[in-house]
């Protein structure tokens, strides 16, 4: 009987030794099931994450393209604005040379006639054709005439620019710094301090031109001035 | 030496009488010229052939025809081909004046050792007074060469400034199934194959001493930019950076050049060196820049950047300072700075149609003007270098061809029957 009983253990232990090895098996494929599954999730949550992070690129990419076609909007707003300003400067200019005219005929003289955007225009072709010094003289006969005219800041840069474009820095300079001084919401501003720093360096003072072109890094940091500023610190950059 | 000195002082005594003499003969003419653009009216009589063989008969008929057809070009001058000859006459100054002309062209072919010289005469028919005498040695350009020669003093002689008959214009174009290069003299003659390297050759643009031209070439896979001797020799690399090298154009030292480069990240606008090197980069956007071109004097660029959504042309100094946008209504391209530096041309499109114009920007006045309208697509406008005419390419037969106008739009005709499609015309200087 008790041998009976022994081969009766023997037998299940031959039978159960495998099943339990067997079960052993099945909590590790089990587990590795999960795994792969945590790994598919894990996976499919990157993705979804990836595609997340691209949708927001796209979308920064979109609003980045938006602001770019508001600000020029803004642009033109503003262009249209000046164009109106620049209309009322004429209009009121023109009752007063007609006045003028008026007393002109009166005591016999001949009569001339021009608007100040006319005259800003024929400066501003003289420096288009890069006739600079003829441009200079027109500018400043503006600038005496129209001071408070619209006009004026932009008469102020390019009869520094005819300056600068005559490489007589000392005069550019003169005249650059009048648009920050003189002209403090001109769009101008940038263009001018960086022409400033330009002067600068023309005249050989690095270190001069190198506080401008800071300050320039500074305080516009998205205008293309900025950009340039850069380009004239870098180490390897021309002065 | 004689006739040299001769006309020295026909020159000299024109100046004279143009500082001092404000009611002279000279001052009438220019001023009927330049103030009322009135065209003088110019009688033309045959040409005296060297000899009356025939071949010397048809050589001074082909050197008047081409000298006619320069002189109607340049629209300052309404020719009146006349049979009575002219020697100077009273009774000839009469007849002359009744057809209503101002000045009398005749002109006579001489040969010495085989060599063709032209000898033209102006009277001025009011008082019979010889305007100007001047001779003509062919310089190897042939009839055509002589007659260019010929008109370019007269036109100097009447406005002050040189004729544009011995200029070219260079253009892509794609008969061989390739896309090469091509040059054709301004008055549609003598086309000349400049590249021939089976692949993609495009942007072309003259040099300002117009020996060299740079354009894009695909020949070794990536856009690299070079620059090739006009008469097709000599090609040599200039930019080579990975990505795009595209749309040059050039400093007018012809020492830099303006252009696009990508480096495989967004195309920005570069001034390089001919050996590559990069002396200063214009633009920092992540959009795309491209098609820049130098004002005259170099001091500003105009060019065309997608920054406000669509591509639009923008002005800066050529620091890249100063950005200031051309306000359109439209997709605009292709941005051409005016050799007096007061206009810029550019080719737009409005939004929803698919036809290109050519718009004409008063710099000054900031205004633009279009010149094409309802004649397919017109594009790449490029100035002729008196900054009267603008070549340009114009799809109005079917397929993209060269076209020239006047700048105030008016004269548009082809400049010749080319095979297949011509596209990117530049006018040399």
């Amino acid at each position: 009987m008790a041998e009976k009983i022994k081969k009766n253990i023997l037998l299940y232990a031959v039978i159960c030794l495998p099943l339990a090895v067997f079960s052993g098996c099945v909590a590790t494929s089990r587990e590795m099931t999960d795994l792969r599954d945590d790994i598919e999730e894990l996976r499919s949550q990157i993705s979804s994450m990836n595609k997340n992070q691209a949708d927001l690129s796209l979308k920064m990419d979109q609003v980045d393209q938006n602001m770019g076609a508001l600000k020029e909007k803004l642009d033109d707003n503003k262009s249209r604005m000046s164009l109106l300003s620049k209309r009322m400067d004429d209009i009121h200019s023109s009752l007063s040379q007609r006045m003028d005219i008026l007393s002109q005929q009166l005591s016999g003289a001949a009569p001339t006639i021009t608007t100040p955007s006319e005259q800003y225009k024929l400066s501003y072709s003289d420096y288009s054709k890069g006739k600079y010094d003829l441009a200079i003289v027109g500018f400043r006969s503006f600038m005496e005439r129209y001071p408070e005219s619209e006009l004026a800041s932009n008469a102020q840069y390019y009869l520094a620019d005819s300056y600068y474009n005559k490489n007589d820095y000392m005069s550019a300079l003169r005249e650059f710094s009048k648009i920050p001084q003189q002209y403090q919401g001109s769009e101008f501003l940038p263009s001018a301090k960086f022409k400033m720093a330009m002067c600068y360096a023309g005249l050989e003072k690095p270190s001069d031109a190198r506080i401008i072109f800071e300050q320039i890094i500074k305080d516009y940091p998205q205008s293309p001035e900025a950009a340039q500023a850069k380009e004239k610190i870098r180490p390897d950059g021309a002065k | 030496m004689k006739p040299a000195r001769l006309s020295a002082l026909i020159i000299l005594a024109a100046v004279v009488c143009f500082a001092s003499l404000p009611t002279a003969w000279p001052v009438d003419v220019y001023l009927k010229l330049i103030s009322s653009g009135e065209k003088l009216n110019v009688g033309i009589t045959n040409f005296n052939p060297s000899s009356n063989n025939p071949k010397d008969i048809e050589f001074a008929k082909k050197v008047q025809e081409v000298l006619r057809n320069d002189l109607l070009f340049s629209r300052y001058f309404n020719i009146i081909e006349m049979t009575a000859a002219f020697t100077g006459k009273k009774e000839e100054l009469d007849y002359w004046k009744n057809q209503a002309i101002d000045v009398a062209l005749t002109g006579a072919i001489k040969t010495e050792n085989n060599k063709p010289s032209l000898n033209i005469r102006l009277h001025n028919i009011e008082n019979g007074e010889l305007m100007l005498e001047k001779s003509f040695q062919n310089a190897g350009g042939g009839y055509r060469g002589i007659a260019h020669d010929a008109n370019d003093e007269i036109i100097l002689r009447f406005t002050g400034q040189k004729g544009i008959a011995h200029t070219k214009i260079v253009f892509v174009n794609d008969s061989t199934g390739a896309k090469e290069i091509y040059a054709i003299d301004y008055d549609g003659y003598g086309i000349k194959k400049i590249t021939s390297d089976n692949s993609i050759n495009i942007f072309p643009k003259w040099s300002p001493d117009g020996r060299k031209i740079a354009f894009t070439t695909y020949r070794y896979g990536n856009p690299d930019l070079y620059v090739i001797n006009s008469d097709g020799s000599n090609p040599a690399a200039v930019s080579t950076y990975q990505g795009l090298n595209i749309s040059p154009s050039w400093a007018s030292d012809g020492k830099s050049i303006i252009m696009t480069i990508s480096k495989g990240q967004s195309p920005n606008i570069y001034i390089v060196n001919l050996q590559g090197g990069i002396l200063r980069k214009i633009t920092h956007s992540n959009g795309v820049e491209s098609s820049p071109c130098f004002s005259p004097a170099n001091r500003e660029i105009v060019f065309v950047s997608d920054r406000a959504g669509l591509p639009q042309v923008y002005i800066a100094d050529s620091e890249g300072t100063n950005v200031r946008r051309v306000i359109t209504e439209g997709y605009s391209d292709s941005p051409s700075w005016s050799p007096k530096g007061d206009k810029i041309a550019f080719a737009m499109r409005f939004q929803g149609e698919s036809f290109f114009n050519i718009y004409l920007y008063d710099i000054a006045s900031d205004k633009a003007a279009g010149l094409t309208s309802g004649s397919g697509s017109n594009e790449n406008p490029s100035f002729s270098p008196d900054g009267r005419f603008i070549a340009f390419s114009s799809t109005r037969n079917g397929k993209k061809e060269l076209f020239i106008m006047s700048i105030d739009g008016s004269g548009q005709h082809r400049v010749a029957e080319i095979k297949k499609n011509s596209i990117m015309p530049h006018w040399s200087p």
